[in-house]
């Protein structure tokens, strides 16, 4: 049995999820039944019910569906960026992104995930993708 | 079952107590105090109610705090926290429970001393796990996401954001006990200070203190007491998320089925709406809801209000004591617009009366745009 198995194995999804995140790689359950992508993880789909849900290296793409500024003085760590990202596999996070000055962010941007330890556990946050050409699923910067 | 529901239960009773503020009092005292003048308006006393419906954002008993504190021994209660739409959700709530006898006096209270206690709003929420590491600034990134979406997909502006904050604050001049009653300009609001972009301040509820309360009996007895009934028309409750991220469309709230949902019980059309009181946490929501609700299509809004139909003076007045964004928000506003709208349908709202007003809507929204919650009441002619 490989670490990827291994993840998954005996725990309940919101465990195996963060397993996943430990390992530097953000996966999504996809629905066996009706093949939808959901996020955040649970022990059934909750589109159609199906209780048979895969782990699926997602291409880390997506693009910015919402985005804000919250502002904040700078002695408190200054402005920064919250975000929710539309994954090209469909489903949606809240997240962060970096690597671009918080007002720079724009709804439909094109982003990419960056698996990150932040305050002694991991999250996933988004910088600006910098090509629009597709992928091979799975790769994604650590 | 939701036909029999219909005009079956009538506010009889309405009170206000510190608004704004009310330093050296807690939350209890403050509802106290308005839940006595809401009784005292029927000619009631504690010892007459037996239905209690409350939450507030302090104490994790609600119903068993209150009721101590009051000293009443109720035969029903409902402490359900919807957030915000929490009282509109008790006013179904106590509808079913009067028509089937499981109480016949139904008190529905809150109080809060939000403003004199913390100055910011405090809750015992949790923040959700997968937005938790992000540090959201909840509520108001929320809202500002969904602002920044429906700008983006409707051409939504500052400008038209800042026409609700302005109209909010016209009606509250026309309310003496409203917190914030000086003169502004849409200039003024839309030079104020970005918190949350695209969100500014002045797009902001307050932080006060406050407390409301609305009695609530059968249809059938209601006649006998000293105000006119405000008949519970229709009321119909819809969520579909908890956390922002949940939230299916950022630009299509519940409101839509919850509205629908009251509309067809109180078999009453948009048309015939004088009044509307929504809950304005943030200026969106006056958009969204207006949309929501039918009086408007998606995404005119912004327009809409820009025209000032929703102003002293417009064709559709909404939030007529100056909603939260300019009378009263002390961190729960739901039970605010019932005792506006009993105000308004029994034509006592003095200079910011609708003459003639009939028929009343009311909007709760609770969590962020999650619980949505919408009543509509009537008076003794509709029925």
């Amino acid at each position: 049995m490989n670490d990827a198995q291994q993840a998954a194995l005996g725990v309940g999804a919101e465990k195996a999820f963060e397993n996943y995140l430990e390992m530097g790689e953000l996966r999504v359950q996809r629905c066996t039944k009706c093949f939808r992508y959901q996020f955040y993880p649970r022990r059934f789909c909750v589109d159609c019910g199906g209780q048979k849900l895969e782990w699926e290296r997602v291409s880390g793409y997506g693009f910015v569906y919402s985005s804000s500024v919250v502002r904040r003085r700078e002695s408190n760590g200054g402005d920064y960026n919250i975000s929710i990202i539309e994954l090209d596999e469909g489903c949606r996070m809240m997240s962060q992104v970096v690597d671009i000055s918080p007002e720079q962010v724009e709804i439909g941007m094109k982003v990419k995930c960056i698996v990150e330890r932040h305050e002694g556990s991991m999250r996933v946050c988004f910088r600006p993708a910098r090509t629009n050409k597709s992928v091979r699923v799975g790769e994604y910067d650590r | 079952m939701t036909d029999k529901l219909r005009g079956s239960a009538a506010i009889v009773g309405v009170g206000l107590a510190g608004i704004g503020e009310a330093h050296g009092f807690s939350h209890l005292e403050l509802l106290e105090e308005a839940a006595r003048n809401a009784l005292s308006e029927a000619g009631l006393t504690f010892a007459d109610v037996d239905g209690l419906f409350t939450s507030n954002l302090v104490n994790f008993f609600p119903t068993l705090t209150v009721g101590e504190y009051l000293g009443i021994h109720p035969s029903y209660v409902d402490g359900s926290n919807l957030g915000g739409s929490s009282f509109l959700h008790y006013a179904l709530s106590a509808a079913v429970a009067l028509e089937t006898g499981l109480c016949d006096v139904a008190l529905i209270c809150y109080g809060s001393n939000a403003r004199s206690a913390a100055g910011r709003h405090t809750t015992a929420a949790e923040m959700p796990k997968y937005e938790a590491p992000f540090n959201p600034r909840m509520p108001a990134v929320a809202y500002a996401l969904a602002t920044a979406r429906h700008m983006h997909q409707y051409g939504t502006t500052r400008e038209h954001l800042a026409h609700a904050a302005l109209s909010a604050r016209q009606w509250a001049q026309l309310n003496p006990v409203a917190y914030k009653r000086d003169a502004t300009s849409l200039d003024e609001i839309l030079g104020s200070r970005m918190f949350c972009d695209p969100l500014t301040v002045r797009d902001a509820c307050l932080v006060t203190d406050g407390a409301g309360a609305v009695v609530m009996v059968s249809a059938r007895r209601a006649k006998e007491f000293a105000k006119k009934p405000v008949y519970l028309l229709g009321v119909g409750e819809a969520q579909w998320h908890r956390q922002i991220s949940s939230m299916p469309d950022l630009t299509v709230t519940a409101a839509t089925e919850s509205g629908a949902r009251a509309f067809r019980m109180a078999k009453v059309s948009r048309q015939d709406v004088d009044v509307i009181q929504l809950y304005d946490a943030f200026t969106i929501n006056v958009i969204l809801f207006l949309e929501d609700l039918g009086f408007c299509p998606k995404g005119d809004g912004g327009p809409f209000i820009a025209d000032g139909l929703i102003a002293p003076g417009g064709a559709l007045p909404v939030n007529t004591n100056g909603g939260g964004l300019s009378c009263v928000h002390p961190g729960m506003y739901g039970v605010f617009t019932m005792v506006e709208i009993a105000m308004q349908l029994r034509q006592e709202a003095g200079c910011r009366q609708i003459p003639g007003a009939e028929v009343g809507l009311c909007h709760g929204n609770g969590g962020t745009l999650s619980s949505q919650v919408t009543a509509v009441f009537g008076t003794g002619s509709t029925l």
